[in-house]
């Protein structure tokens, strides 16, 4: 049995050799982590792809690409960052703020520039350039969604429903950096209602519990709560309360009333643009953190129709 | 695999084998199927980084993790004691309370102390190395809490814990307080655990409170690779295999994240570890029916 262990252990150790040494051949190589599978993740890092090859760096021409997901386990990211310093790419990329923390541990003390995706808070995260001057090259974008824009459509389109309720799981640093911000904004007579969930198994359990309670539902940009969207909007829907959302997609194909929000796929784009110009020589000293600020307006007419809810103008819409 | 990946992975090993050894400690030792330590592998993480931000004071925070980890694993055994709960039930229980408790202690779902002071950034600034001071630093670590686990397992309190784990009743007729070691070995365990968790937030510089999730059942599967490996006749072995089967595991997830070409993907990798984890049972089944010992 030892012995056995000890050749598929030096099978896998030959083997992984081998793989390493055929990626230094390429001319540029990246390392892309995420922290788990989820839709608005892979958006990203499908962006980060297409605008790599928008800028001139194809996969398997000019560019390699390696990718690892941690299926979420820190401990994996972890590895996932240390087998990335072994390569040594010319730019590491982490998507969210655990894989993203990660890459700037493991490659502390080293050139190699770490880009991240998908993190909503750089600074409570420690991933501030300025905080790390000096220990790791960093830069990335953060896709922090406009609330007070969200807040504003709610107000226009359902000014009569004022009692607010948040549907966010408390397990996620970017969800409760929102909600904190939504409660600052609130103007006086209107109530926010936070809706807290642990596990995806608790989400319709809370929603219902709550839906009496609320006039409107919002949800932030929470990967938890937007992987299961749509039965999210089909419960609310049933007890006739609207549903608002931070992302595109929630409206265009979840059918949510409106939605002020970034394209995670625009992100991931805006990201790959960074990347590129890393790739291209600019020193990453150079390049600041990217505060996304484009958000896209999204209303359905039909469900806004089924509400009586007012309609704003000069917004994409939905049939 | 690099040069540079077989540290990373040795790097994190050194961290998980203080899971190992608390895994090692319940499940072997004591014979106490104990799932607390999913939470306070987060808990250690936590605290260690509460204090080291708020206070400064890194050392004194792989201390504090440390009992508070004890005070954990000692509420789960006290409650299987008191209430009669069994003790995967009661381990559940502790665990569930402590990932509200990780987010009250980190004020947050995630918190990172990168860019502070870590309990190696004194050595740094003598000019050695981030990476190695960090791999000499947790050997020196692993190697002292290894040979204090040792020596106080060989004590008499020590001897009476592992004859808790061979046949309680029996213990219990030669006058062994059972509750109260119980109480002592589990809680030891669990300050192990969240020693290794104050240790990964020290290294890596940041906790997040999912990060304990399977923290118990990679522990496990670490053993058993260590028990397949070598035999358990003597007690150092026992630990030994615990230490070396976590450096064995982790080689294996390094691994898995290397052989995509072979149709596995790291996604496989708890069907993998589940299959260990079986491996572990069936093992300890024909084991204990050779001997005629039920644990």
């Amino acid at each position: 049995m030892v012995r056995f262990i000890c050749v598929i252990s030096s099978l896998f150790f030959s083997i992984t050799a081998q793989a390493a040494k055929e990626n230094s051949n390429h001319p540029k190589v990246i390392a892309v982590t995420q922290i788990i599978s989820h839709p608005s993740l892979d958006k990203i890092r499908r962006g980060i792809v297409d605008s790599l090859r928008d800028s001139g760096f194809e996969e398997g021409k000019n560019l390699t690409i390696v990718f690892d997901n941690a299926q979420g386990s820190v401990a994996t990211a972890t590895q996932i960052a240390h087998k990335f310093r072994g390569i040594s790419p010319d730019v590491a990329v982490g998507i969210a703020t655990p894989s993203a923390q990660a890459l700037a541990s493991v490659f502390q003390g080293t050139s190699t520039p770490v880009v991240f995706a998908a993190v909503t808070d750089p600074k409570t995260a420690g991933l501030a350039p300025d905080h790390l001057e000096g220990k790791v090259l960093i830069t990335g974008t953060t896709d922090f969604p406009p609330v007070d824009q969200q807040i504003a459509l709610i107000r226009k389109m359902c000014p009569e429903r004022r009692r607010i309720g948040v549907l966010y799981s408390v397990g996620e640093i970017n969800a409760k950096k929102q909600v904190q911000s939504l409660k600052n904004l609130l103007k006086p007579g209107e109530t926010l209602i936070e809706i807290p969930i642990q596990s995806s198994a608790e989400i319709l359990f809370a929603l219902r519990h709550h839906l009496p309670l609320v006039d409107v539902i919002h949800i932030p940009l929470d990967n938890m709560i937007v992987a299961n969207l749509p039965s999210v909007v089909h419960v609310a829907h049933a007890h006739k309360v609207p549903v608002f959302t931070s992302h595109p997609e929630g409206v265009l194909e979840v059918g949510a009333l409106g939605t002020v929000g970034i394209d995670q796929y625009q992100s991931g784009y805006e990201t790959g643009k960074l990347v590129s110009q890393i790739l291209q020589g600019v020193s990453v000293k150079k390049i600041p953190v990217l505060f996304l600020k484009k958000a896209e307006t999204h209303i359905n007419r039909k469900i806004a129709k089924n509400f009586g809810a007012r309609l704003p103008e000069n917004t994409g819409e939905c049939p | 695999m690099t040069f540079f990946q077989f540290l990373g992975t040795c790097e994190i090993a050194f961290l998980y084998m203080f899971v190992g050894l608390g895994v090692f400690l319940t499940f072997r030792v004591l014979c106490f199927p104990d799932l607390t330590v999913d939470g306070t592998f987060t808990l250690g993480a936590a605290l260690s980084a509460y204090v080291t931000l708020m206070h400064d004071a890194p050392f004194s925070s792989l201390a504090i993790a440390f009992i508070g980890g004890m005070v954990m694993g000692a509420l789960t055994a006290f409650l299987h004691f008191r209430f009669k709960i069994v003790p995967l039930m009661a381990g559940i229980i502790v665990m569930t309370a402590l990932y509200s408790l990780n987010m009250r202690v980190m004020g947050g779902p995630n918190v990172s102390i990168l860019g502070h002071d870590s309990i190696f950034s004194f050595l740094e600034r003598q000019g050695f190395s981030a990476f190695e001071t960090k791999l000499g630093v947790l050997f020196l670590f692993l190697a002292g809490v290894f040979m204090l686990l040792y020596g106080f397992l060989k004590t008499m309190t020590g001897l009476a814990l592992r004859a808790i784990g061979n046949n309680q009743e029996a213990a219990r007729y030669q006058g062994v307080p059972v509750e109260r070691l119980t109480l002592l070995g589990v809680g030891l365990s669990n300050g192990l655990v969240a020693l290794g968790g104050a240790l990964f937030l020290q290294t890596q510089g940041f906790a997040d409170v999912n990060m304990g999730l399977g923290t118990v059942i990679m522990g496990l599967a670490a053993l058993t690779i260590g028990e397949i490996l070598m035999p358990q006749s003597v007690l150092f072995l026992g630990l030994f295999s615990a230490v070396a089967g976590t450096l064995l595991y982790r080689c294996f997830v390094a691994a898995a994240l290397n052989i995509k070409f072979l149709g596995l993907s790291p996604s496989d990798l708890n069907l993998i570890t589940a299959f260990l984890v079986i491996l572990s049972f069936a093992y300890k089944h024909k084991v204990s029916r050779a001997r005629g010992v039920s644990c």
